[in-house]
């Protein structure tokens, strides 16, 4: 018999293309969601936090504690920003009890400069005016904010997120507004 | 400042994430967040702690709460709480009854050794020896028929003398029938008991046209080894019926008593009057009244040995009889034998499993109770932070 019939002759290496890791769609979705969410996690979080360097932290352990559970989100609880703003919310709450102390305001301050020379004395003062309401805020009150206009969140989301109907979400949010405004209005 | 400007603001004033970190963060989510490195939280280490070099502002120790102090030492309180009550409560029914089952066990052993009793014979030849039984014995055999009593559900009088009795009827394959009558005898045996009567005919083995088999037994049995004998017979066969009864015969031991104490205390005064009698008339007539007492008083205390014998001997009356449709042990194992094995396998199995899920649901139950009642005091610890 000839042992070379039907078969290769003078192969001395095999050629494996290793098979590429295709993500699942849990973690396509997950990914997704962190792409769109990182800088409105942060945001969120140091917004609440007043503190920068925590805030890091928070988001580093929010987004891992949420890949961790991805695999739990149920869709009928709300949408995945509302669960992931939830995760991040319990952290820097925890975060809070663990301080137990008011944070300060240690966000980088505004480059002014980088502002044209007629609009910096009046945008200057306006924020100022605005930091000066913020810091007087509760932090109840200043987690809507940072929900709405630091993360982005609709209505319905936040009220998912705090644990209410979208209704009374709305209404403390423009409470929180008009409060807001009085007070700068007043400065 | 209007409301769409304040907005604007607002909107201006997001913190926004460092680019550094960002980077990092990419990094780390790339890899699919593993635990370790610069941002992975390690077990029982938060990412907090691990960038606490990267702050300037010393942290203040956290404080705990009166929730956070006292919610875990008052959850062990209560779980421990629940787990001595479970405790007291299955405790308290196992010592009734083992508080029950040893006065059974004591009384057991007070029961004098049926042994000395004749295998065979009647029961008059073993009317003396129970005749002998003392007034201790008899109290321990009134506690005999406890055990049994109180498995079947009848109530006793406090003090009464309860006679008890049993009908047994067996069935047992053709073959096996000569081995099963066998055995009841055996059986008897080894309990402490005897068999009065007994009859055997028919199921003759390798005989062809014999007759059905069939046999009786009229036994005794001493009350304190009743249920194993009983227990043991019924293994011997299939049991077609079985019959326990009771009778309280309380008067008539009471009443024997009563009688002993009057015929003696009359035996004594005619002897004394016999002491006492000058003429020879006289002490003929006592004497005669006197053997008629003596007699009386043999009488009563011959009923009171019986009533004593019947209440310490079980009257135990077993028949077997042959059955074509029982099925016998022919001493091969077969198909149908590794069935009834699987089965009784399976149920004890099943068993297991019933009392394994029935001590371990409970545990579960309370645990996931804890879960649940910490996960509130601990969101509702994290609201009122809010309120702070």
């Amino acid at each position: 018999m000839d042992p070379g019939d039907g078969r290769s002759t003078g192969v001395n290496e095999t050629l494996v293309a290793p098979a590429t890791h295709a993500p699942s769609e849990v973690e396509a979705v997950f990914e997704e969601l962190y792409r769109s969410s990182r800088n409105d996690v942060f945001a969120y979080v140091a917004g609440l936090l007043r503190d920068r360097s925590a805030a890091e932290d928070v988001t580093a352990l929010a987004f891992e504690r949420a890949y961790r559970r991805r695999k739990s989100f149920n869709p009928k609880r709300g949408t995945r920003r509302a669960w992931l703003f939830g995760i991040a919310r319990n952290a820097a709450l925890d975060e809070l009890r663990r301080r137990n102390r008011q944070a300060t305001l240690t966000t980088d301050p505004v480059d002014e400069g980088a502002l044209a020379a007629d609009d910096a004395a009046e945008v200057s003062l306006r924020r100022a005016a605005l930091r000066a309401a913020m810091r007087e805020l509760t932090p109840r009150e200043r987690e809507l904010v940072a929900l709405k206009f630091f993360a982005g969140l609709a209505n319905a989301e936040i009220a998912a997120v705090i644990g209410t109907s979208e209704s009374n979400a709305g209404t403390r949010l423009h409470r929180v507004l008009e409060k807001l405004r009085s007070a700068c209005d007043e400065a | 400042m209007r409301l769409e400007e304040l907005e604007r603001e607002l909107r201006a004033e997001r913190p926004e994430i460092d680019a550094d970190f960002a980077r990092k963060l990419d990094d780390w989510a790339a890899a699919g967040f593993p635990r370790g490195g610069e941002l992975g939280s390690k077990r029982g280490t938060s990412v907090r702690k691990r960038f606490a070099r990267r702050r300037t502002q010393p942290r203040k120790r956290p404080r705990r709460t009166w929730l956070g102090t006292w919610a875990p030492a008052g959850g062990v309180a209560v779980f421990l709480a629940l787990v001595v009550a479970l405790g007291v409560t299955s405790n308290s029914g196992d010592s009734d009854d083992a508080d029950s089952g040893g006065g059974g066990e004591a009384a057991f052993e007070a029961a004098p050794p049926a042994k000395s009793v004749p295998d065979v014979g009647d029961a008059a030849r073993a009317a003396p020896e129970a005749q002998a039984l003392s007034g201790e014995s008899a109290r321990g055999n009134q506690r005999l028929a406890a055990p049994f009593l109180r498995d079947r559900g009848t109530s006793r009088p406090a003090h009464g003398k309860i006679a008890q009795d049993v009908n047994l009827a067996l069935a047992s394959a053709p073959e096996d029938f000569r081995d099963t009558a066998d055995s009841v005898l055996d059986v008897v045996d080894d309990h402490g008991g005897f068999v009065l009567r007994s009859s055997v005919s028919g199921g003759d083995p390798g005989v062809e046209g014999a007759r059905p088999g069939r046999a009786s037994f009229d036994t005794r049995i001493p009350a304190g080894q009743l249920q194993p004998a009983i227990a043991a017979l019924s293994d011997l066969g299939h049991v077609v019926s079985r019959t326990d009864g009771t009778k309280d015969i309380t008067n008539r031991f009471n009443d024997a008593k009563r009688r002993i104490a009057t015929y003696t205390e009359s035996r004594e005064r005619l002897l004394k009057r016999l002491e006492d009698a000058t003429t020879e008339t006289e002490q003929d007539a006592i004497r005669a009244q006197l053997r008629i007492v003596e007699a009386q008083l043999a009488d009563a205390q011959d009923d009171l040995g019986n009533a004593q014998q019947r209440v310490q001997l079980v009257p135990v009356s077993v028949t077997v009889a042959s059955d074509e449709s029982v099925t016998g042990s022919d001493g091969e194992w077969g198909l149908g034998d590794a069935l009834d094995d699987a089965g009784q396998v399976l149920t004890v199995a099943g068993g297991v499993l019933v009392i394994g899920v029935a001590a371990v649901l409970p545990l579960a139950i309370l645990a996931i109770l804890a879960w649940f009642v910490a996960d509130r005091a601990r969101q509702r610890a994290r609201e009122r932070t809010l309120d702070a």
